[in-house]
């Protein structure tokens, strides 16, 4: 038991090593609360709402558009009734980003924003064909 | 000699039991055959099809135009490389085309006329019965053999099942292989594809939602002196261009005995 000494030291260094990201974290949360995404959002003047409101939209765009693609490719439904009663055009390209002109602006700042990669832009495209 | 089993009767018994169940076994799997026939015998409401005339499609230019208004539609790209190249409609010869048609005694010039070939769109398709994630399926409504490349893993099933090649694997990303305008669009609006996934004739779906005639056709049927090259129209309506063909002209289709029922007609 003659190394007592070391071996604490030891085991301390190696709890502090291994939580250290814990640590890390911790001290930045205090200085920065990461900004929201400055996010380009077409004129209401021009468009007074999106298919359905902003804040079902933030959260569930994801899954909308899912079912979009399921009832469009698999059951080939062309039109989606909004909550609101609006009949719309079921189309990535043209629903979606006709009023959100620009896609760097917009998908892509909050995607990087929240660190999320999704593969919708690997085929689909802008309007008039653009990557 | 106590009530105690030997080694050797407690073998012969298990044994004996392991082929009684087995003997069974065969009953079982025929209630599962019944349901794959009865899934696969369920016919659409509509059936697309297109009828080919051989003789004008001899023009090369029609054939040209064919490929290159599906190309523009679908974004497809251009590889070179063998095996690795991308196809929906191109031509191949009459002799592959119509394999079980051909003898020895065919004149050479048959033999060597190009045929224009596509996805057969079958009513019994082999490749909807093989994928294993329903990425691609007959569209009940109007018998499309549609493909969802949300749901395509890439296994290659399909193309081993479809005795056309009417599908092609796409080795690489496509994207650099398509060609762009000056300022880098692509030809149509229609989603590209990624590596890894298969991809064929559509019958332009797209198209036909918005009440168009599919690429191939109307692009054909504008080259000067092809007019009625291609036919395509609904076949459970008796008076729909195809149906009237195939009625009072000779018309034939690829490999029938297979029973696949291809909905691609050729008029020769």
């Amino acid at each position: 038991m003659r190394d007592r000494g070391k071996i604490i030291v030891g085991l301390i260094i190696f709890v502090i090593l291994v939580t250290f990201p814990f640590w890390r974290q911790l001290a930045a949360s205090g200085e920065a609360d990461v900004a929201r995404p400055d996010l380009d959002y077409p004129d209401p003047a021009e468009v007074p709402s999106c298919v359905e409101d902003s804040a079902y939209m933030t959260a569930n765009h994801p899954h909308l558009l899912n079912d979009w693609r399921d009832q469009l490719v698999r059951e080939g439904v062309t039109e989606y009734t909004s909550s609101t009663g609006e009949v719309y055009q079921i189309s990535l390209t043209h629903t979606c980003l006709d009023c959100h002109e620009d896609r760097d602006a917009f998908c892509n700042r909050c995607h990087d924003y929240s660190n999320v990669d999704p593969t919708c832009w690997d085929c689909h495209t802008t309007p008039g064909g653009g990557s | 000699m106590s009530e105690k089993k030997s080694r050797r009767d407690f073998l012969r018994d298990t044994s004996a039991a392991v082929l009684g169940a087995g003997a069974g076994l065969p009953f079982l799997a025929t209630t599962g055959c019944e349901q794959l026939q009865d899934h696969n015998l369920r016919g659409s409401e509509q059936q697309w099809a297109m009828v080919i005339d051989v003789e004008k499609a001899k023009d090369p230019a029609v054939r040209r135009a064919c490929a290159e208004a599906c190309r523009r539609e679908h974004n497809i790209p251009v590889i070179e490389e063998p095996g690795d190249e991308i196809h929906w409609i191109w031509d191949e010869t009459f002799e592959h085309v119509f394999e079980d048609q051909v003898h020895e005694h065919t004149p050479e010039e048959l033999m060597e006329t190009p045929v224009l070939v596509l996805c057969n769109h079958c009513t019994n398709p082999p490749c909807v019965r093989v994928c294993p994630t329903k990425a691609t399926w007959k569209r009940e409504s109007d018998g499309i053999v549609m493909m969802d490349q949300h749901r395509c893993i890439g296994c290659r099933y399909c193309m081993a099942a479809c005795p056309y090649a009417a599908r092609s694997f796409n080795w690489r990303d496509p994207r650099p292989f398509i060609e762009t305008d000056s300022e880098g669009n692509f030809p149509s609006e229609y989603p590209t594809r990624r590596r890894g996934v298969v991809e064929k004739c559509n019958f332009c779906a797209e198209r036909l939602r918005d009440g168009l005639q599919p690429a191939c056709v109307e692009a054909a049927n504008q080259v000067p002196g092809a007019e009625g090259v291609l036919a395509f129209g609904d076949l459970t309506d008796p008076d729909s261009e195809v149906s009237r063909i195939l009625a009072e002209q000779k018309t034939m289709s690829r490999r029938v005995a297979l029973g696949t029922g291809p909905n691609v007609y050729y008029v020769v």
